[in-house]
């Protein structure tokens, strides 16, 4: 209770953040035959798991939640996978990611300077942008964006496949070094 | 023949830069979830996976460009530098960017004494530290107690590369505080049992309040009104007084009882422990009498036995303040007696003893002093208000039984011509000092000298 108390108000901005962007992510990733009232409550238990510990593995399970949720609605309910809904999948999934990352770092009872939040929202915002400018011309050079196997998304797919095992690369000699 | 060499091969350094940032878990995370999306696309053929991975992808191939290698530089300091329990203390912790890439972050925390009361000093700061920059957080506070109290150690948790990267703890050293004890006003009588140089055949060469010019000075903090030289001051339109030479050297000897303490140590704004009130007391004591031209001395009785010489004076104050700082109450199984520790204090000197009498020693030794003939008043140091636990339903009349033994302890001292004061800072001494000084000008039998 009175750790609870002493919770500054940066540190709880971050992890609202948090729990609304897990939370938004698994709504909108969810079947549509599922999506009820009754569906918030273990969304918002997740969501909510996500906020209350943001350093620990339950943010990889909920975001794995928001994946799995996402392929089974297109693949197991075959609902079509718009442009605009994938997107904002897309974006939920990095702000829970990302935001979850910030949280972790502050204590629950810091003052946090202002500056901190912003320059992270600039961040992020800037990462949004760039995503949609990919997502972007994904969409104009693809000639079908529908979740059906396509040459494009196996070229496209392994070249990022490469450029991710550049940065495993990378990261892992941190530690090596 | 091969020639080894004299000095032993050079080990290589340690690499702290690189050990010190490490990647955190939100970096697994980000690079396990987009090579599973990916992997999943290629598998499924699906390129919407992709467009989920790329967020991710985006994010942290552009932290991995801003990637801290650098150790940062963390300062502690503190601006006060004669605090006095009460005032206000500031405290800076500078966190230093020396790399080429900023910091999202900088989580600091500072460790500090429970008597340092600083203004969100029990919560972590979060600052940003840009490039080639230092950013500092400051706290402000009252110190509440005296003492020798510790500031830090400051430490500080950097995280860069969008919260990919993040520093082990970095931490500084701790800083000594002293701060001094609040003298409580105190004003005595001037009535001195016995002084040692006599008034009007050797005059003193301190300065102080007496008869003997020793020239004309501006006037400062502290000087009486009726010392002012008119005819100086209007001839300089600033004011001036005539300042005198003691014609007074008694030695005053302050006797702290530190065999026992009691009693809830709050600070300056709650309850004060028997040590605080002797250390207040003394203090306000010696502050009064040095300001007098006195010459002021002080023995602690317990344990350590620390004795300061005696000595007038600005400096002495000053000293005198500095080994308060240090009295702290150690139960000693031997303790010397009166007579013993009057073998080392002068015949003339005024002896106040700031005892709270828990222990029968004291008594003892309060006895033995003026029995060698030693001009002695007790200062009762126990604070008002005292409460006990109640640790059965005998504690309160076993309380009052003491109370009653106490108080029949004081009369007995009393009987034997050491007044018992209770401390109550302005005035407290004067009635007893009367006494003394009434006893002192009566015939002594037997006193050693």
């Amino acid at each position: 209770m009175r750790r609870t108390l002493r919770t500054a108000p940066g540190p709880l901005a971050v992890r609202g953040i948090v729990f609304f962007a897990a939370a938004a992510g698994l709504w909108i990733a969810a079947p549509a035959a599922f999506v009820s009232l009754r569906l918030l409550l273990p969304i918002a238990l997740a969501a909510l798991f996500a906020a209350l510990f943001p350093g620990g593995r339950v943010v990889g399970v909920t975001m794995t939640l928001i994946i799995v949720s996402w392929i089974l609605s297109t693949l197991a309910f075959g609902e079509p996978a718009g442009i605009g809904r994938t997107f904002m999948t897309a974006c939920a999934l990095y702000l829970t990611h990302s935001a979850a990352a910030l949280a972790a770092m502050l204590p629950h009872d810091a003052i946090v300077d202002n500056q901190v939040i912003i320059r992270w929202a600039g961040r992020s915002a800037m990462v949004i942008v760039a995503s949609a400018a990919v997502t972007g011309i994904v969409v104009l050079l693809a000639t079908r964006f529908t979740p059906t196997t396509s040459t494009f998304a196996v070229l496209g797919g392994l070249g990022v496949v490469a450029a991710i095992v550049a940065v495993l690369a990378k990261a892992a000699g941190l530690r090596r070094r | 023949m091969a020639l080894r060499p004299a000095a032993p091969p050079r080990e290589p350094e340690p690499a702290y830069e690189e050990e010190l940032w490490v990647p955190t878990r939100a970096l697994s995370r980000a690079v396990l979830l987009t090579a599973l999306l990916v992997l999943a696309s290629v598998l499924l053929g699906r390129a919407d996976l992709v467009v989920l991975a790329v967020p991710l992808a985006i994010s942290v191939a552009l932290a991995m460009t801003r990637r801290p290698t650098a150790m940062p530089g963390l300062r502690l300091s503190t601006v006060e530098s004669f605090p006095v329990e009460g005032g206000y203390l500031g405290a800076t912790i500078e966190v230093e960017n020396r790399d080429t890439v900023g910091y999202d972050l900088a989580v600091l925390r500072v460790q500090r004494s429970r008597w340092l009361r600083l203004e969100d000093g029990d919560r972590p700061h979060v600052t940003l530290v840009p490039r080639g920059v230092a950013s500092a957080v400051e706290f402000s506070g009252p110190a509440v107690r005296w003492g020798r109290l510790t500031l830090g150690p400051a430490s500080a948790v950097l995280v860069g590369a969008d919260g990919l990267l993040a520093t082990r703890a970095v931490v500084t050293g701790a800083l000594g505080v002293k701060v001094y004890p609040m003298t409580e006003a105190f004003v005595a009588d001037e009535a001195m049992p016995r002084a040692a140089g006599l008034v009007g055949q050797h005059r003193s060469r301190r300065p102080g309040e007496g008869g003997e010019l020793a020239g004309v000075r501006q006037f400062g903090p502290g000087d009486r009104l009726r010392r002012i030289d008119w005819r100086v001051s209007l001839r300089t339109e600033r004011l001036h007084v005539a300042a005198t030479l003691s014609d007074r050297d008694a030695e005053v000897v302050l006797l702290l009882d530190l065999l026992a303490d009691a009693g809830r140590s709050e600070g300056i704004f709650g309850s004060a422990s028997v040590l605080d009130r002797t250390v207040r007391a003394s203090a306000a004591i010696a502050e009064h009498y040095l300001h007098l031209g006195d010459r002021v001395s002080l023995i602690e009785y317990g344990s350590s036995a620390r004795r300061l010489r005696p000595a007038s004076g600005r400096r002495q104050y000053i000293t005198v303040l500095e080994w308060l700082l240090d009295a702290h109450p150690v139960p000693a199984a031997q303790e010397r007696g009166g007579a013993q520790l009057a073998a080392g204090i002068s015949a003339d000197a005024l002896v106040v003893v700031l005892t709270p009498l828990l222990d029968a020693r004291s008594a003892g030794m309060l006895a033995g002093l003026v029995r060698a003939g030693r001009f002695v008043v007790a200062v009762d140091t126990l604070p008002t208000g005292l409460t006990v636990p109640n640790a059965g339903t005998w504690t309160g009349l076993a309380y009052r039984l003491w109370k009653v033994e106490r108080e029949n302890t004081i009369g007995q001292l009393a009987e034997h011509g050491v007044p018992v004061v209770a401390w109550a800072g302005a005035g407290s001494l004067d009635t007893v000092l009367r006494d003394v000084a009434r006893l002192a000008s009566a015939p002594k039998v037997g006193a050693r000298r």
